[in-house]
């Protein structure tokens, strides 16, 4: 008994021990590379002949990619393929199209099962990573990058809208001794925001501080409740916000107060996420989902779809919002495309910010993959 | 070992002495390897299975760094300066709440627990507010207290408040009559008997109660510092996750755990420093 007790004393250390010995020598995944499934061949598609642009094309006035109302036409996979999809605001306007075509059957055309789910954003993209989902609605943020660069199987398949020239999403400044706030005034002032360094909205906060001769280390963050930033800038508790939609509505005739500009014109910075499953065996469920909501966004998000009434009923209640609350804010101008260059942008700019664990960006083949709208809408290069 | 035989014939029952009479002294340094090894050896059992498996690939290392992995972090980390801003922030404001809490709550204990008026006045609306989740206050100590420290070391203050109140309050009703009997006997007048009777009674409960809430003050400032605020070890680990650099997250919990045992250890350690007639939580259990 002593004895046997004696020896299990002497086991647990040593056996830790050896353990800890073994796995010392074990292997590390940690950037590994992901190679995605090679893609079908490309074929015309039918009311889409023009639903492409040219990826270098940046001007504000570029018109958005559109194919004729109910194209692409549904083509049905052979079996019936489940997908589950992820979002952090299942409640919000961006991401209307895949809820108006996930409630009006969009999918089911294709032969897909689509389950959403809400799960917040750092959770989701784990999930993405490791395959557990399908699909995420978001955007392209630090730790989308940082888990690519970790070898993860994940891709920017999907862009999702350009601001309207009309929304004030953005920084918003107080002024300063009675005159309107520059960006400049913004040196060494603290700016709230929900979103931390690591969000897509460095990009322009990086971009307008440069121009202003200022760099991104000028600026003090403070991560707030998005019911807060509003409260905090009006109150004086911080100089500056980034004040997201339809919140900045509050603040557009405030006096005191002035906006210095949002997202770039016509360069989504959000949108769809594939993970490993539909970038390895899923790939035609991936094209068939992409279908569905091009589809989607040409019937019905092609224009200003607020200006019918009754559609902005329909919408409110497949998006859960209030129609007042829709009716507040312009017209998103939806966009699936991907611009050239904007990986890169982002990454640099996270990157300044320091959200990034590496120093240099990834070349963008690394992170986006057009090859899925380009195969729905029959575009070859 | 001990052993008993019975001789039916004579009714006689003879026991043995068992080892630990025999050699008390050995017996005692046996069990006190015992304990160490139990104590050592099965965090370190843990930890090598965590580190195999993180190792061998049974679980993905870029989402479950190994043990050694966030040791090797945490040291870049530290050697950058990136972690000590952290660790002070965070430390800080649980210092400083702790104060202020355990402050009130030992004051407001000490005198709702002899003053029954005062007990009876205060004791409903303290307890309405002692369900509140606490995390609940937060955006009302942001519009109170604006957006630095003082939100933060509010809501430990409260926190560390309420069980420090509780425990010390009953402490002191729960102080046995056969003792407040004695004081009087001695003729002590009512500071003499709250001074030399009634604290020291309740000290030791006082105690527990400070270290548990030393505990809790860690898990409320790093879910405050989740919510707002840009530095601290809640913000290291939820900026981490948000970021997906796993290997910062695991070292911010790590270091959370750490610095948790080691201010429940020295709240014990000044308890026993203090309570020196109070017995220990070994002769506790072994009672």
């Amino acid at each position: 008994m002593r004895s046997r007790r004696r020896l299990s004393l002497l086991l647990l250390p040593a056996l830790s021990a050896s353990i800890l010995l073994t796995a010392c020598g074990g292997g590390d995944t940690t950037g590994d590379e992901f190679t995605p499934a090679s893609a079908a061949p490309i074929k015309a598609v039918a009311g889409c002949e023009n639903g492409w642009t040219d990826p270098a094309d940046r001007s504000a006035t570029r018109a958005p990619a559109r194919c004729a109302a109910n194209a692409p036409a549904p083509e049905p996979l052979a079996t019936k393929t489940k997908l589950v999809i992820t979002a952090a605001t299942p409640k919000a306007e961006f991401i209307a199209p895949i809820r108006w075509a996930l409630a009006n059957g969009e999918f089911e055309k294709e032969n897909l099962e689509v389950e959403l789910r809400q799960v917040p954003a750092a959770d989701g993209l784990s999930l993405l990573a490791q395959g557990e989902t399908d699909i995420m609605v978001g955007s392209p943020d630090a730790a989308f990058f940082n888990a690519v660069n970790q070898g993860f199987g994940l891709r920017w398949v999907m862009g999702n809208f350009s601001a309207p020239a009309t929304s004030k999403t953005g920084i918003w400044a107080r002024d300063v001794d009675g005159r309107p706030a520059t960006f400049a005034d913004l040196k060494g002032k603290t700016i709230a925001s929900v979103l931390g360094n690591g969000s897509p909205t460095v990009y322009p906060i990086v971009q307008q501080a440069e121009k202003a001769g200022l760099t991104f280390d000028d600026l003090k963050f403070q991560t707030l409740p998005a019911a807060d930033v509003v409260t905090a800038l009006v109150n004086g508790g911080v100089d500056g916000a980034w004040v997201l939609d339809p919140l900045w509505i509050q603040l557009v005739d405030k006096p005191g107060l002035t906006y210095l500009g949002g997202q770039p014109a016509g360069e989504p910075l959000g949108g769809v996420l594939f993970g490993q499953n539909i970038l390895g065996e899923k790939r035609a469920a991936g094209v068939a989902f992409t279908r569905a909501v091009v589809r989607a966004i040409n019937t019905e998000f092609a224009a200003d779809y607020k200006s019918d009434p009754a559609f902005v009923e329909e919408l409110a209640k497949v998006v859960e919002l209030p129609a007042a609350q829709l009716t507040q804010t312009p017209s998103l101008v939806t966009d699936w495309e991907i611009r050239s260059g904007t990986s890169t942008r982002l990454q640099d700019a996270m990157i300044k910010s320091g959200a990034l664990k590496y120093d240099a960006p990834m070349d963008e083949s690394k992170v986006v993959d057009r090859s899925f709208y380009e195969a729905a809408v029959g575009h070859k290069d | 070992m001990t052993g008993t035989r019975a001789f039916a014939t004579e009714q006689v029952l003879v026991r043995a002495p068992g080892r630990a009479e025999r050699d008390p002294t050995g017996s005692a340094r046996r069990r006190a390897v015992l304990e160490i090894g139990l104590a050592t050896g099965v965090p370190l059992l843990l930890l090598g299975l965590w580190q195999a498996a993180s190792g061998l690939g049974w679980i993905d290392a870029r989402l479950y760094p190994s043990p050694i992995d966030i040791v090797r972090t945490g040291g870049e980390m530290l050697g950058d300066g990136q972690l000590w801003g952290d660790i002070w922030h965070t430390t800080a404001r649980v210092l400083a709440g702790f104060a202020i809490g355990t402050a009130a709550g030992i004051l407001f204990g000490l005198a709702m627990g002899s003053v029954r008026l005062i007990q009876v006045a205060l004791e409903p609306t303290l307890d309405a507010l002692y369900v509140v989740p606490k995390l609940a206050l937060l955006p009302v100590f942001l519009t109170m207290f604006g957006l630095g420290e003082g939100p933060k070391i509010a809501l430990v203050a409260v926190t560390v408040f309420f069980f420090v109140w509780i425990s010390t309050m009953s402490a002191i009703i729960a102080v046995e009559d056969g003792y407040r009997e004695a004081g009087r006997c001695f003729g002590a007048n009512r500071w003499q008997m709250f001074r030399h009777v009634l604290v020291p009674a309740a000290l030791p409960q006082m105690f527990v109660a400070m270290r548990v809430a030393a505990g809790v003050a860690f898990l409320v400032i790093i879910a405050a510092e989740f919510i707002v605020g840009d530095n601290g070890l809640g913000y290291l680990i939820f900026q981490s996750r948000t970021l997906f650099i796993n290997d910062q997250m695991f070292v911010g919990i790590v270091v959370v755990a750490i610095e948790g045992v080691l201010f429940a250890e020295l709240v014990r350690a000044v308890g026993r420093r203090v309570t020196r007639w109070a017995p220990t939580d070994h002769e506790r259990v072994r009672s």
